[in-house]
Order: C-alpha cells, then sequence, then structure tokens
C-alpha cells in the first residue's frame, strides 16, 4: 500500500478503525442523545472531519501546526465576521452551561448538531489511538460492546438498524485481529498491515449484513409451521381416510365434529386441534361456529334432506338486523353488536365452512375461494385442510338480556298480527296457518318494508349487483322454512301431555320455547348415555324415550328433544352441529374437536333464526350478555317504532356504541410494577449470568494453569528455557521494546539495553544504591558500584563515562537471555538448568525496574505473569 | 478451528431464538450479522481460489527411482488483497521432498513471496504427478477452510532403479554360477537329462541310462546355450496406483538387479518375459545390459497378461533343462508353478522364485528345497537386503 499510494498502512488502519467506530457513535448515538434521524448533511461533516484527522495523521508536524492554524484562522475570521453578538449566541447555544441556559437556540440547531458530529468523530479517533497504545483495551471494548448489544436486546432498547450493523462490523473486525495474532504461522508484515488487506472483505461483510431486513416483529417461521402443519395434516388426513372410510372428522362415537347426524350412544374423549379463532372486532364473547343444519330426524339420525342452494345464511343475518334496526334502531348495540372473526383450520379437513349465525360475508384468500350456501350452512366446493383462512362478519346478539327476548316476543307477536290479525300463530300449524305465515312474508305492509329494508342494507353492505337479491328471493326463503323445519312430530299421549305440562302458562312462541329449553336444562349431562333401544325407530319413540324415561344425555339428545319439542308447538326449529368455543382473551384462540357441539335454532318470524341451549351446563357458556346502553325504564317503556331506520349518525351520537363498549375479559396492560419486577428479574438473572461467567472464566483459568504447570513440569530444560523467555520479551515489551519485523535478536539486545539505560540512569541518581534496584542487584551479580568507582576516579567527567559504560555492561548482562536464545536457536546450543534460571532472574530485575518506573504497568505485568505463568 | 465453528454454530443458534423471541434491529442484526460471517468467509475463499497460483519446476521431469532431483515451488501473492493462511500438500505416496515442514501454514500479503529450493525424489517407476498436490487455504476467520487439487501439477517418467548387487544370499553357492570353465567341465560327453514325461523313446541315450540305472534322453544343445534364466511376471495386479505401482516397481526391480548382477560378471542370461506374447533378452555381458534396461524401462505391465502360461509354454518345450539357474520373479506363488518348478528342480535345474508380496508365503517356503528355493520379498523390503 505504501508503495501504491504514499500513504502508512497503520495510518490507513487508523482512519478506517476511526471510520468504523464513528459510524458506530453516528449511528448508533445519534438516535440515543435525542437528535433524531440523521442526515447526508451529517454524514457529510462526519466523513468531512475525519478526512480532517486523517489529514493531520498524515501530514508532518509542520504540515499539521499549519493546518491546525489554517482552521484556527477561518475560526477567528468567521467570528468576526458574525461579529460579537452573534458570536455568542452561537457559543452559548453550542455550549448552553456557559449561560447556564438549557435550551439550545433554534436558529443553531444545525450547528449545535455539527458540533456533536465533530466530537462523536474526534472521540473516535482518540479511542482508535488509545487502542493501539494498550491492545488490550481494544478487546475490553468490543466485549462491552457485545454485553451492551444483549442487554439492548433483552431490556428492548432501540438502537438504529446501521448503528447495529457497525457495531457488529467493528466486533467482528476486533475479532478477526485478535484471531490474526494468535495464529501461529509464517508470516511477514505487521499485524496492521494485514489487517489492512482484510478491510475490503470486512467491508463486504458490512454491506451484505446492512442490506439484511430487521423488522420489528419477531420471526413467526411461517414456513416451518406451514410444512409441518401440512405434514401433519396429512398424516391425519390418511389416518382419517383409513379409519373413516372417508367421511367427515370422526365417527359419533368420539367427540367431534361430524357430518354423521346420528345418535350413537356413549362418547369418547378426542381431543385434537382443528382450527383457530381470532376475535378480531366485537365483544368478547364465546363463539359457537355453525357447521351443518339438519331438518329431518328418523328417530336415531338426522337427515338434511334439502339439497338446493340459497342464501339463506346472509338473508337471515340481513333479517335480524333490520328487525332490530325496526324495533328500536337507536339502541341496536342492545341487541347485537358486529364482530369480525378470522377462522384458520389447522390439522383438520372439511368441506363445511364454519362460521357462526348471522354471518353476513366471508373473505377467503386466493382465486379459489368460493363458498357456498346452503340453506343454512356454508360450504366449499371440495374438502379444505390445513391452512384454510377467512375471515368473516357477522352480528352478534345479545341472547342472554331479558330485553333480546322482549323484541323477539314483540317481534313474534307482530308477525302473528299480520297473519291472522289474533294474535299468535296456532299451535298446531295447518295448512291455513301454513299460508297464512307465508302470506305473511309478502303481502304485510309491514313485511314489505321490513324487506325493503334488508334489501337495502343488504346493497349498501354487499354491494350494489354483487348478490342479486329481490323480495320474491325473500318470500322463497321464508317459505322454504316454513316448509323445511315446521315438519310436526307425531307425539305419545305422554309425550304431549308432559308438552302441555312444560308450556303451561307459556303464551307466546318464544315463551313457550324457552320454557322447553328450561325444562331441557334440568336433565342431567352425560356423555355414556348407552345405546338407542332397538324399539327407538322414530321420533316420537325417541320422545318417549328421552322425555319420559332416560331423561340424560349430551348435546345432540337435548338439541334434537328441543327442536322436536319446539315444532310440536308449530315453531320451525332445526338441528345445528358445529364448534362451541369458549373465547376467553383477545388474540388467537384454538379450538379443538371436543368442543363440538349441537344445539337448536327457531325461527321466530320477522327476526330469524334464534339459537337456544337446551344442554345442562351450556347455558352460561351461550348466554353471556353484555350490558345495556338503554335504562331499564326506557327498555320497559320501549314500543315497537314501526319503520324507523335510523341514520348512521344517530348510531354513533354521544353516549352511544363507545361508550357501552365494555371489555370485561379484555386482558389488563401490564401494570408498572410487574414491569419493574420483571425489569428486576432480568437485573436478577443477568447477575447470575454474570457470576456464572466469572466462575467459568476462573474455573477455565485454574485448569488452563494446572494444565500448564503438568506441561511445563515435563518439559525439557529447552522447553522451559524457551517459555521463561518469552516471558521476559513480554516484559521488555512493556518497556517499548518490542521486536519489529526484519529485526534480529542481536539488534534487538542493543536496542533494549539503550533502553534500560536510559531508564535506569535517571533512576539511579536520584535514588540511594541500597534502594535502587540496579545497585542491589549489582552486589549481587557481582558489577562494581557507583561508589566503588567514584573512589577511583577524580574527574566527574571521567566518573560520568565510566558509569555509563558500567551501566551499559551491566545492562547487557541482564539481558543476556536474548543471546542465549539466539544460542541455541541458531547455534544448536544445549540448554542447561542453570541457564533457566538466570533467565528467571533476569525476569525479577526487568520487573523491579519496571516498578519503579511505573507502578501500575508493573501491577499489571504481575497479573498477567501470574494469570499466564505458563503461557 | 473445530472449537469455533462449534461457538459459531451455538451462536448461530441463540441468534435464531433471539429473533423468534425479539423483533427489530438487535435481534435480526445478531442474526444476519452471525449469518453474514460464513457468507463472508465464502466470499473470500472464493477470491482466494481464483487468485492464487503457484510456481513449479523440477530439475528434469524423466527421473529414475530414488535419484533425487532439484525441486522448487514458489508461493506468491501477486493481488491487492491478502492471503491469511495458505499451506500446501505435497504428492507423498509416490514421491517425497526432502526438507519440507509439513502443515505449515503461510500468510501471503500482497506482493509477499516464498520461495522453497529443495531436492525431490521419486520411489515407483512409473509415470505420476509430483510436487504440490493440494492447497489448503483458511479464511481469516478462521472458520471454513477450503482444500482444492493443484491445476497445474508436474507429471514425471520415472526409470526403474538399477540396485548393484555385490553377492546373491539367496544363493548359497552363487559363485559357481560364474566360472565359464566351470560350467564347461560340467558338461557330460553326451547332453543328457533325466527322462521326463512325453519325451520321445528315441531320444533315450541308452548307454547313459545303463550306466546310470535311470533314464536319460538326449538333450538338444543350441546356440542360446546360457546358463541362467530370469522370468519376470507381467501381469498387473489391482487397480489403483498405489497398489500396483510398488508391486511391479520392484519386481522389476530384482529382474534388474539380477541382470545387472550377472552382466557385471559378464555371464550371460536370458530374461522372459511377456508382452503380449513371448519376449526373450538374451544378454552376453555388460555391453548388452543398456539395451536390456531400456526393454525393461518400457515393459508395460497388463492385466491380460498370462504368466503361467507363459512359463509352462518354456518349460514344455524342454528349452530350460540346460540352464542351470532359473529365476522367477513373480507376485502371487500357486500349485501350478511349483509344479512346474518342481519339474525343472527334478531335472536337475535349480529354481530360485522371488515371490514379491507382503502375505505370508510360509506354506510354499517350507515345500523349497535346496534345489527350488522360494524366496518371500516384502514390497518395500530393499532388494540387496534379501536378494
Amino acid at each position: 500500500m505504501e508503495r501504491m499510494t504514499g500513504l502508512r498502512e497503520k495510518k490507513l488502519y487508523r482512519m478506517l478503525n476511526g471510520a468504523l467506530l464513528s459510524g458506530m457513535g453516528m449511528f448508533g448515538g445519534w438516535q440515543l442523545s435525542g437528535m433524531g434521524e440523521l442526515s447526508g448533511f451529517h454524514l457529510a461533516a462526519a466523513f468531512f472531519v475525519l478526512c480532517l484527522l486523517a489529514g493531520l495523521d498524515f501530514l508532518t508536524a509542520r504540515g499539521r501546526v499549519l493546518c491546525l492554524t489554517a482552521i484556527l484562522a477561518c475560526l477567528w475570521s468567521g467570528a468576526a465576521f458574525a461579529g460579537r453578538e452573534t458570536s455568542l449566541s452561537f457559543l452559548y447555544g453550542f455550549f448552553p452551561w456557559i449561560a447556564r441556559r438549557d435550551e439550545v437556540p433554534a436558529e443553531w440547531v444545525w450547528g449545535y448538531e455539527l458540533m456533536l458530529t465533530a466530537a462523536i468523530v474526534a472521540s473516535a479517533w482518540v479511542l482508535q489511538l488509545l487502542f493501539e497504545k494498550v491492545s488490550f483495551l481494544k478487546l475490553v471494548f468490543a466485549g462491552l460492546l457485545l454485553a451492551g448489544l444483549v442487554c439492548c436486546l433483552f431490556l428492548h432498547v432501540e438502537i438504529p438498524h446501521m448503528g447495529v450493523v457497525f457495531l457488529l462490523c467493528y466486533i467482528a473486525m476486533v475479532y478477526v485481529e485478535w484471531t490474526q495474532e494468535r495464529w501461529e504461522k509464517v508470516r511477514s508484515g505487521a499485524a496492521r498491515c494485514r489487517m489492512l488487506w482484510l478491510m475490503p472483505f470486512l467491508g463486504v461483510y458490512l454491506l451484505l449484513t446492512a442490506c439484511m431486513p430487521a423488522p420489528e416483529e419477531p420471526y413467526g417461521w411461517p414456513w416451518v409451521t406451514a410444512a409441518y402443519g401440512k405434514l401433519r395434516e396429512t398424516f391425519l388426513t390418511y389416518a382419517q381416510r383409513i379409519h373413516w372410510g372417508g367421511r367427515e372428522g370422526f365417527g359419533m362415537t368420539f367427540s367431534g365434529f361430524t357430518e354423521d347426524g346420528g345418535l350413537h350412544g356413549d362418547l369418547q374423549e378426542e381431543a385434537r386441534e382443528v382450527m383457530t379463532i381470532r376475535l378480531e372486532e366485537g365483544y368478547l364473547r364465546n363463539v359457537y361456529l355453525t357447521g351443518l343444519t339438519y331438518d329431518a330426524f328418523d328417530g336415531r339420525e338426522w337427515q338434511q334432506t334439502y339439497q338446493g342452494s340459497s342464501f339463506g345464511t346472509f338473508l337471515d343475518a340481513f333479517e335480524t338486523f333490520c328487525a332490530v334496526q325496526e324495533y328500536n334502531g337507536r339502541f341496536e348495540p342492545d341487541y347485537l353488536r358486529e364482530a369480525r372473526l378470522q377462522v384458520r383450520y389447522r390439522y383438520f379437513n372439511s368441506k363445511f365452512l364454519f362460521a357462526p349465525l348471522k354471518t353476513w360475508t366471508v373473505e377467503g384468500s386466493g382465486k379459489s375461494f368460493r363458498p357456498v350456501s346452503e340453506d343454512g350452512k356454508l360450504m366449499f366446493p371440495k374438502r379444505n385442510g390445513y391452512g384454510t383462512e377467512y375471515a368473516l362478519e357477522y352480528f352478534q346478539l345479545n341472547t342472554g338480556q331479558e330485553e333480546f327476548y322482549r323484541f323477539l316476543e314483540v317481534r313474534a307477536g307482530e308477525g302473528a298480527l299480520g297473519e291472522d290479525g289474533a294474535g299468535s300463530v296456532s299451535s298446531i300449524p295447518d295448512e291455513t296457518a301454513l299460508e297464512g305465515a307465508l302470506a305473511f312474508g309478502g303481502e304485510n305492509r309491514y313485511e314489505t318494508d321490513l324487506d325493503e329494508a334488508i334489501l337495502r342494507e343488504m346493497g349498501i353492505r354487499c354491494g350494489e349487483g354483487k348478490r342479486t337479491f329481490s323480495p320474491e328471493l325473500l318470500t322463497e326463503h321464508r317459505k322454504g322454512i316454513y316448509e323445511r323445519y315446521t315438519s310436526v312430530p307425531a307425539l305419545s299421549d305422554e309425550a304431549a301431555e308432559y308438552l302441555k305440562e312444560i308450556t303451561a302458562g307459556a303464551e307466546t312462541e318464544v315463551e313457550k320455547l324457552r320454557a322447553i329449553e328450561r325444562e331441557l336444562s334440568s336433565y342431567a349431562y352425560t356423555k355414556t348415555p348407552g345405546d338407542l333401544p332397538d324399539w327407538v325407530m322414530g321420533e316420537e319413540e325417541f320422545l318417549d324415550y328421552f322425555l319420559l324415561g332416560e331423561r340424560r344425555g349430551y348435546c345432540t339428545y337435548f338439541a334434537t328433544a328441543f327442536v322436536l319439542l319446539a315444532r310440536a308447538e308449530g315453531i320451525p326449529a332445526r338441528y345445528v352441529q358445529g364448534y362451541c368455543v369458549p373465547v376467553e382473551r383477545k388474540g388467537e384462540t384454538y379450538v379443538y374437536s371436543d368442543m363440538a357441539h349441537a344445539w337448536p335454532e327457531a325461527y321466530i318470524s320477522g327476526v330469524g333464526w334464534i339459537p337456544f341451549e337446551p344442554t345442562p351446563g351450556y347455558g352460561k357458556v351461550r348466554y353471556t350478555p353484555w350490558r345495556l346502553r338503554q335504562s331499564e325504564e326506557e327498555a320497559v317503556s320501549k314500543e315497537p317504532v314501526g319503520v324507523q331506520v335510523e341514520t348512521q349518525d344517530q348510531v354513533g351520537q354521544p353516549g352511544g356504541l363507545e361508550e357501552s363498549r365494555t371489555e370485561p375479559q379484555e386482558p389488563e396492560e401490564n401494570t408498572l410494577e410487574e414491569i419493574s419486577a420483571e425489569r428486576e428479574r432480568f437485573l436478577r438473572m443477568l447477575a447470575l449470568a454474570l457470576a456464572l461467567m466469572l466462575a467459568g472464566c476462573g474455573a477455565v483459568l485454574l485448569a488452563d494453569n494446572g494444565l500448564g504447570r503438568y506441561r511445563y513440569r515435563r518439559m525439557g530444560a529447552e522447553g522451559r528455557f524457551r517459555l521463561e523467555v518469552r516471558r521476559n520479551l513480554r516484559v521488555l515489551a512493556l518497556f517499548g521494546v518490542e521486536r519489529e519485523d526484519q529485526e534480529t535478536l542481536q539488534e534487538l539486545r542493543e536496542r533494549g539495553t539503550a533502553r534500560l539505560e536510559e531508564l535506569a540512569t535517571p533512576m539511579a541518581s536520584g535514588v540511594s544504591p541500597e534502594a535502587d534496584p540496579l545497585g542491589g542487584n549489582r552486589d549481587s551479580g557481582k558489577a562494581p558500584t557507583r561508589k566503588k568507582t567514584a573512589l577511583r576516579e577524580d574527574s566527574p567527567e571521567l566518573r560520568e563515562v565510566g558509569h555509563r559504560t558500567e551501566e551499559a555492561t551491566y545492562v547487557r548482562t541482564k539481558l543476556r537471555f536474548i543471546e542465549d536464545y539466539e544460542e541455541i536457536i541458531y547455534g544448536g546450543r544445549p540448554v542447561s538448568e542453570d541457564l533457566v534460571s538466570e533467565a528467571m532472574e533476569e525476569r525479577r530485575f526487568l520487573l523491579e525496574i519496571l516498578k519503579i518506573q511505573n507502578p501500575w504497568v508493573y501491577i499489571y505485568c504481575r497479573l498477567r505473569l501470574y494469570l499466564m505463568r505458563y503461557r | 478451528m473445530k472449537l469455533r465453528r462449534w461457538t459459531f454454530l451455538g451462536l448461530w443458534i441463540l441468534s435464531l431464538a433471539a429473533i423468534t423471541n425479539f423483533g427489530g434491529p438487535v435481534s435480526y442484526g445478531f442474526f444476519f450479522g452471525l449469518t453474514m460471517l460464513p457468507v463472508a468467509s465464502l466470499f473470500y475463499l472464493v477470491c482466494v481460489y481464483l487468485k492464487f497460483k503457484i510456481y513449479q519446476e523440477i530439475g528434469s521431469r524423466t527421473m529414475v527411482c530414488g535419484q533425487p532431483e532439484n525441486y522448487l515451488f514458489v508461493l506468491q501473492n501477486e493481488d491487492k488483497f491478502s492471503f491469511t493462511s495458505v499451506s500446501v500438500r505435497l504428492f507423498s505416496e509416490f514421491s517425497y521432498v526432502e526438507e519440507m515442514p509439513e502443515d505449515t501454514e503461510y500468510e501471503l500479503l500482497p506482493g509477499d513471496r516464498y520461495t522453497f529450493e529443495t531436492r525431490i525424489a521419486c520411489r515407483y517407476r512409473g509415470e505420476y504427478e509430483i510436487g504440490v498436490k493440494e492447497v489448503v487455504v483458511t479464511d481469516f476467520f478462521r472458520l471454513l477452510r477450503l482444500r482444492y487439487a493443484n491445476p497445474s501439477t508436474i507429471k514425471a517418467l520415472v526409470s526403474p532403479r538399477i540396485v548393484s548387487l555385490t553377492e546373491l544370499r539367496s544363493i548359497g553357492d552363487y559363485r559357481t554360477l560364474l566360472y565359464r570353465e566351470i560350467y564347461a567341465e560340467s558338461e557330460p560327453d553326451i547332453l543328457v537329462r533325466d527322462y521326463v514325461d512325453g519325451d520321445p523313446p528315441k531320444q533315450i541315450h541308452w548307454k547313459t541310462t545303463a550306466r546310470e540305472g535311470k533314464l536319460k534322453v538326449r538333450t538338444r544343445t543350441g546356440e542360446e546355450k546360457e546358463g541362467i534364466s530370469i522370468f519376470c511376471d507381467m501381469k498387473r495386479f489391482g487397480r489403483e496406483p498405489r497398489e500396483y505401482l510398488p508391486l511391479e516397481n520392484k519386481m522389476l526391480e530384482i529382474m534388474l538387479a539380477l541382470g545387472f548382477f550377472f552382466a557385471g560378471k559378464e555371464v550371460a542370461f536370458s530374461a522372459y518375459y511377456s508382452q503380449n506374447g513371448l519376449r526373450r533378452e538374451q544378454v552376453q555381458g555388460l555391453r548388452d545390459f543398456d539395451a536390456f534396461y531400456q526393454k525393461m524401462d518400457e515393459s508395460i505391465f497388463r492385466e491380460e497378461e498370462d504368466f503361467r502360461e507363459l512359463f509352462r509354454q518354456v518349460v514344455g518345450s524342454a528349452q530350460l533343462m540346460a540352464s542351470r539357474v532359473v529365476f522367477v520373479v513373480l507376485h502371487e506363488l500357486d500349485d501350478a508353478v511349483m509344479e512346474m518348478t518342481g519339474r525343472l528342480a527334478a531335472a536337475g535345474t535349480m529354481v530360485v522364485v522371488y515371490v514379491v508380496s507382503d502375505s505370508s508365503q510360509e506354506t510354499y517356503v517350507r515345500r523349497g528345497s535346496e534345489r527350488r528355493k522360494i524366496v518371500a520379498v516384502p514390497i518395500e523390503a530393499r532388494v540387496e537386503e534379501v536378494l
């Protein structure tokens, strides 16, 4: 490099080191000092200052003085040109403590930043100079940087990406430097020279690391989990196919969702992860996911007889929504609440799309996502498995509130009014009633208005033209419900009597349904009801068996009984299978196969399908009401307001939805106490880790020393001598006498002698011979003392010359080990134990001088010699 | 290096844990910082691989086994970046370099040059690569190591060595072989030999038969009447050079040593070997030896060569019956060869079989006799000590 550029490698390497340190300071420290974003201006300024410092370094002494003078002259000229006031303001701006102010004047912010930049670069430069003097500090500094980075990781301290990159690159550079120094190989150049030629590759490393992203979110390993999930799903699918011949889910003997609507006796527990749900909007409530609905029961098994497609699911949602709007649009959130749910299939394979009741839209990813609505359920064209993901929006119903049932009763009553004008639907629907009910869907003024509202709402929410709905379609939808879900079961006399008892006192449909629900809930829940008797061959027999005999079972039994009894009362009802998912917190909730559940739904005319929960123990899961916004009095006195669809503005009025939103199950934020406890725990762990590290270091040191001692004892005299010489050379290096490239041992000895003479002479002249280590050792080494010389010589000049000669001779004898070493290496001279002892003695001499010269370095040296005794 | 790699792996796994649990520049910085270390190392190694060159030179590419030649090679950095650690591995199976430190790593800064002037010698006859075999480069993190074959190797053509024997230890009284007059005096008035099955009855010399009491037949005599014959099996054993080169070298060495021994004493001998058929070289004395050496040097060992057939052919023609000594150099001794050598021994010809093999030949050695000696020669044994 010197040949190429005329610059010394050492200085170039210093400049690169300074640049790296400055980069670290600029990118890492800038944001920490609250200065905001770094700009190109700051970087250009830093580069300029760096070049200036490097220039000063490369120049000769005269050049440096000239350069500094020029800078000072520029500053002085600037100050003179700006004037006294501005200069003082500038000064106060940069050094507010002079004027005892805390703020930097706005006009000098740029100047302040410029000064900060210069200070960072200059500090980096000084630091590098210090590291060159004491290379050990560089290692310590890099270690501290690394430890700091780890602490930042755990304490979540934000450091800019580029700051981290520069820091890592600096640590890597120190590591490479350290590795190169310790590497045993045939080499020619000095360490810094070597490092300089590696800098391009470290630059590549920096560039590569800088180009990598650093997102704020932890990495989720999506491809790993997807691959694992896919693998597991494939395995489970095959296992399922082998066991169940390709049917949906598991058989009813297992708790799990099934396409099979049969009642198969005892349940067996089987919990596997089938999907995850995430409630993104809406109240934190348990979620009932509808999978499949049935219309016909043969006494032992439910069947879905209707196969046509319709938009029943979506129409039903809008019917309920518009009914609420009409009933009490102002307090709509008291009855229903818009919610959004994210569903993701996991180890599950199904053609059913699981969605809560009152779902009005479903969105999935991919072009192949085209679910179809088939009566009350949603389905995929083909089976979907792991990774299937969709989001849906639906209306949560406040079914736990009495006010909601009041609304149902009012709406049901209005429907009845519209039908026959007498008050309610006949308990035993006949042809006339059915026709009346159908007529109710199309001809009644009230229904006509509702239909219009439904169509309008669907147009707004689903987009005009996206789905084509018409009043005829609504009529068809309602007609289909009455046709399919009102088949009245034949009841035995006992069962009819029992039903009469249950519903005694219930006047309206809703009351009857709730009475049935209440009665069935009082039965016993068991997963082992036993197989159905052979004589149960129809609905009548099932009701006799369950209501009059067994009175125990699981969800399927209760839902079936409810549906049959509701139909017996002339109310359309259906049997639903799906999952009942308790949602306790925000975020993802896992759905397991043992959450599969069956429940009934009844159709309330003018409102839509309403779920019930006759299964004992499930009432609390189903009915989790939220607080009513309207006052109790207002609710009681509330009368139907006819067709009053309120505007969106009215819904969002003060004291409306936002205020009423209660999140009782939302996890609370961590308190300050928790955070400080966590930090304390972390600090304790850190202290423990540090203690362990120290203990580990101590153990390694001890082991290393033990091993070294063992090797030393087994070593021959030559090996021991070489080791002692190496240690002596290390001590000599602390005097600044280090072997240079191409330097012979003889030259080193000459240089060492000169240096030691230089050190020893002033010491010897300033201290007494007894206190002087040279004097003390001289006696023992039988060298002539200064005192004796003084007696022989009269002239002070001669005495001085004689003294210097003696010093040189004496010091030369103390560096005798270098000569011995040379002879042993190149001359093949045999090594005796005496030589080893002499070398040790000579080291003691060197240490004595060091002790007087610089006690701190002496302590460091003793410590190092002690810790690395056998290296 | 192993420790460094394990440490690196441990740290990398920790960085994986870090990005799994924490986001932000620090955790990802750690992860990518560690991930990019081997990438940068690899990049460096590729640069060194593409740029590093070795210059090597040998005194002569035609060499003789065991005779050192001057060898020089230079490691030089002609590029603008440092080669932190380069070491070379030499071909050591068939050749060796004198005074060459093993496993030494060299650091080459731009413009640095290490010159090694030494001597190289080959162990076996044949044509093979010598000198620098491969280069090992270690990256500056001391994390990865690249070992690649030297793209420009030297191929040497090595001729067999001639071992000068002072005596023939395998034959007790070998001096009798060296005197022509003794050889002449031992000739009977009529050349006869013992009857061997298959000899035509009209060749029986009835007078001698009657005198000696056993069947004797006339021996055909011609111009070629050397008393010493040397046979060499030219079959190749093994597919790898390391298997067959030392063996073939030793067999040729024995043959040449025997030949040189007799030629040096001006005793005529015949050498039999196969090269797609029977070859016979007649050497009358030292003046013919060079031509014989050339022939032997040029001879090729082949898998299809059938020594037994050759030997059977020669023994069957009874032309060896006049030989006083027959030397057989081979690798695998079997009963067929033993049977044929037995016949020769029975006919009064002394047979010495040199079995060049590292496997034990005790069974056959025990079956040897005064007139049929079996000598096992280990492949790496010194010829002058065994023969």
